[in-house]
């Protein structure tokens, strides 16, 4: 069983779903020769056909966010930037870059932090992707099937067996929750960034509503609800209003 | 301690497994609409398909449309929270410019999911000639679209004007550009108004978007009109024969007023209440569509670098300070001013290197954009750091590029700057790091890099193709189920073992058949032997084994009367025991009187294994 689990996980671990395909290592390979020879807006053309055939990956969002930055489009470079943090959460030259970008945007405001419980509660989901906490989720549940099944085995006569199996359903439940938390985007709220030099965020949902301020290019802004073609966003100091979706991008 | 876990583990790994951005609870319904189905040859039709609780892994793909060009927008997502149901739908957007007059439908557009299909409604469109849409005189609205040149290189900014002339008043409308805000192998430009020498209007274009165009008043085709003239300038992005779309307009124009008959009037107010509406005649118009033919750069002289930049160019450089310590950093400003794709302008290189390190930061970008292009200047910033004593002067840089008015090649190089360079003793060498580094402490660190702090990814990493999660994968769901019911099956198997273990009586009531069958096997055996004794001996010992296991009583004691009388208090049917009482008569006979006895060998030791079958059905 134990030997079946690591195989299991060896097996998600490696490339069980990941497909690379030559045609998508020579169409990546080309967007990093047209950044490299300085043709910023070839190259990130050639990394957003990638993106349109439903093709991603944290690099293909980094290097979109490096080409477009390069172009001088801050606002799509930090909308990749942020696609790709959903996949490299750890990467450090990702991190390097957001903060680099953020100091060249109109705004200096900011998304609001996220309550302190969830940032606790759910650090897992802001240290791995999608992919690695599913893997880590069912690594632990195997864990745990494997201690039960030893549990069983033994007759449940070893204390120790029973405190580990413990402590791994413990740590399955927390994690598994994290895990649907994160699915189901509740771990955190719908993030967006404006796209146009400046955005006029409205009192209400209608173009016939006061501007209650302007957004620049780049922000990042919470997404509360969805109306139509209204969202209504939030930024830091407790600020709202309504913004036409065409302005916005949704990360 | 197993309820304790069991019931969480279900109920965590059935979240696990069902974890959907959607309530599952909600309706899944595909339904397809258009902004509007009466068009004009030109006029895009916006068509939404809503996928409503339904995730399909990539944007539905719309049956063949001759009649159309289809291109996709995008998608958005729209999320609804109501008492706590969480419901969501996907919009996709795709824009249809009709090719040709005609009434058209839209064939209903398929999603499977989960096995289901769902079918968008069909929608008719009719798309009318603009000669046909225009109702009386046509002449007072007119669109007209053009390219300051049909045919350019690649990087060469073009400039498009789009025009629209206007006689008369009008009291609303609708103007479309396909190919604005944004056009695919382009890059868009907008020109800067200018206030202070022209007059400028405010226009809404594609529903959304306002720009200020420029009012004038123009003659054309022989009549005043106003026009409203906006001008963008576009940069191709490659090669190749590009249309540009035609604009549509449609518009209600008003061609006088009609005074509305007031009550009052009859009272000698003398009409002061009264008003006048509008008479207004609805207009389609659309402008003709345009190509532009993008060539590719001629190939480069030898000599030249591969990074050739487009448009006409001049180039100074400075250093700053000219005398440092080996290690110290030499700031290199080169402002590089001219015409043509400033943004897009590579940076100069050095001719070599040698004796440097090399650190290159932003390039600030100050362009005016006109009517006549693009002219600015782009100012690139180096930091040089000498690594020896030896350098006496920064080498000079080159500036290669494609002047397209002359279609030649040029290359420009700067003079050699003269730099004192002093040796630093060893103690004083400074600490280079990174933005991305932590903050540095101590006296000889310095913040070199002030460009991205990360570099492009050489390798495309783990990739997605169409949501392929490993979470979405029936592999991923299929080993926690398969371990999970695994588990729970030895765990009633291992209870089971147990119980049989510890529980005498139940393990013979459970094993009794099992038990009973060796006896009947050794039967068999004896009967191939033809050892008459020993077969019936067998047959007796299965029968009373089964018994004496199903009541747990000893089985050597027993007799005919003992058995009878343990069956009834049991209940078991009259009729069994009434045969087992003949068998043991009859195996008795056999046994003890062989030659007596018409054997039928086979019968019997069906008879017995039929008794043990009758017996095994009953419940003890």
């Amino acid at each position: 069983m134990v030997r079946l689990a690591t195989l299991l996980i060896l097996f998600l671990c490696t490339n069980l779903f990941a497909v690379g395909s030559d045609e998508i290592n020579r169409s990546f390979q080309h967007g990093v020769d047209l950044y490299k020879e300085g043709k910023y807006m070839q190259s990130a053309i050639e990394f957003k056909k990638l993106v349109d055939k439903n093709i991603v990956s944290g690099n293909i969002y980094f290097n979109l966010g490096n080409a477009y930055f390069k172009t001088g489009d801050l606002a799509k470079a930090r909308l990749y930037y942020e696609r790709a943090q959903k996949f490299n959460p750890r990467d450090t030259d990702l991190k390097g870059n957001i903060n680099y970008l953020k100091q060249k945007l109109e705004d200096k405001t900011d998304v609001p932090d996220i309550n302190i419980f969830m940032k606790i509660y759910g650090f897992a989901g802001f240290l791995f992707n999608e992919n690695e906490l599913s893997v880590i989720t069912i690594s632990v549940f195997l864990i745990v099937m494997v201690f039960w099944f030893l549990h069983i085995l033994t007759g449940y006569s070893y204390r120790w067996v029973k405190w580990v199996l413990i402590l791994f359903a413990g740590c399955f439940i927390w994690i598994a929750s994290v895990f649907v938390l994160h699915k189901t985007g509740n771990l955190v709220p719908d993030y967006a960034i404006i796209i146009p030099d400046e955005a006029p965020v409205r009192w209400g949902d209608t173009d016939e509503d006061k501007i209650a301020f302007y957004l620049h290019k780049g922000t990042k802004v919470i997404v509360r609800q969805i109306r139509e073609n209204w969202y209504l966003i939030t930024i830091g100091q407790g600020k709202s209003g309504w913004i036409k979706t065409a302005q916005a991008q949704i990360i | 301690m197993k309820n304790i876990f069991f019931v969480p583990l279900i109920f965590m790994i059935s979240v696990v497994l069902s974890a959907q951005p959607i309530s599952a609870q909600q309706n899944k319904r595909l339904y397809a609409s258009v902004q509007r189905n009466n068009v004009i040859i030109g006029e895009p039709v916006i068509l939404t398909i809503t996928a409503m609780g339904i995730q399909p892994p990539a944007p539905p793909v719309l049956p063949p449309m001759d009649a159309f060009e289809v291109n996709f927008q995008g998608q958005s997502v729209r999320v609804e929270v109501i008492n706590f149901e969480r419901t969501q739908s996907i919009s996709y957007q795709y824009e249809l410019i009709p090719k040709r007059a005609g009434m058209f439908q839209i064939p209903p557009v398929t999603v499977v999911e989960g096995g289901y299909t769902f079918r968008t409604n069909p929608i008719s469109v009719r798309v009318s000639q603009t000669s046909t849409a225009v109702q009386g005189d046509s002449t007072d609205v007119a669109l007209e679209v053009t390219l300051s040149s049909t045919k350019c290189y690649l990087e060469q900014p073009v400039v498009l004007e789009l025009k629209w002339y206007l006689k008369s008043d009008i009291s609303g409308y609708s103007l479309n550009i396909p190919f604005l805000p944004t056009f695919k192998n382009f890059l868009i430009k907008n020109i800067e108004p200018d206030p202070s020498q022209n007059n400028y209007e405010k226009v809404q274009y594609n529903n959304q978007v306002i720009e200020y165009f420029e009012k004038t008043t123009e003659l054309y085709n022989g009549q005043n009109y106003i026009t409203l003239t906006l001008r963008k300038i576009l940069i191709p992005a490659s090669s190749g024969t590009f249309t540009i779309d035609p604009v549509t307009l449609r518009c209600d124009v008003v061609k006088g007023y009609r005074k509305s008959r007031d009550p009052f009037d009859d009272f000698g107010f003398g009409g002061f209440f009264s008003s006048s509406s509008p008479v207004v005649e609805r207009r389609a118009v659309s402008s003709k569509p345009v190509t532009l033919v993008v060539e590719p750069l001629p190939p480069a002289p030898s000599g030249f670098s591969q990074n050739i930049s487009v448009g006409d160019f001049s180039m100074t450089v400075a250093a700053n300070p000219k005398e440092v310590k080996t290690g110290d950093p030499i700031t290199l400003t080169i402002l590089v001013k001219g015409t043509g794709n400033i943004e897009g302008l590579n940076e100069p290189i050095l001719t070599t290197d040698k004796d440097f390190r090399v650190f290159h930061e932003d390039a600030k970008t100050d362009i005016k954009i006109t009517s006549d292009g693009i002219s600015g200047e782009k100012v690139f910033q180096t930091l040089l750091i000498p690594t020896s004593d030896r350098v006496q002067f920064i080498p000079p840089l080159k500036l290669d590029f494609f002047n397209p008015a002359t279609n030649q090649f040029r290359s420009i190089t700067s003079e050699q700057i003269p730099v004192k360079v002093i040796p630093k003793p060893v103690s004083e060498e400074p600490v280079v790091v990174g933005a991305a580094s932590e903050e540095p402490s101590g006296q000889n660190i310095q913040i070199i890099y002030r460009d991205l702090p990360g570099t492009i990814k050489v390798t495309p990493g783990t990739i997605i193709i169409d949501n392929g999660y490993y979470v979405n994968s029936i592999w991923y769901k299929a080993i926690f189920v398969f371990a999970l019911v695994f588990n729970i099956l030895f765990g009633f198997y291992m209870r089971r073992e147990r119980m049989l273990k510890s529980d005498t009586v139940l393990r013979r009531k459970t094993f009794a058949y099992k038990f009973s069958s060796k006896y009947v096997r050794q039967a068999e055996s004896s009967l191939r032997k033809n050892n008459i004794t020993d077969f019936y001996t067998n047959l007796v010992k299965a029968l009373n084994e089964y018994v004496a296991d199903k009541l747990n009583i000893p089985s050597a004691g027993l007799t005919e009367e003992t058995v009878k009388a343990n069956l009834q208090t049991k209940g078991v049917d009259v009729d069994i025991i009434e045969r087992i009482i003949n068998f043991y008569r009859k195996a008795d006979m056999a046994r003890f009187m062989p030659s007596k006895q018409n054997i039928d060998s086979a019968k019997d030791i069906n008879e017995v294994k039929e008794i043990i079958s009758l017996l095994e059905k009953r419940k003890w």
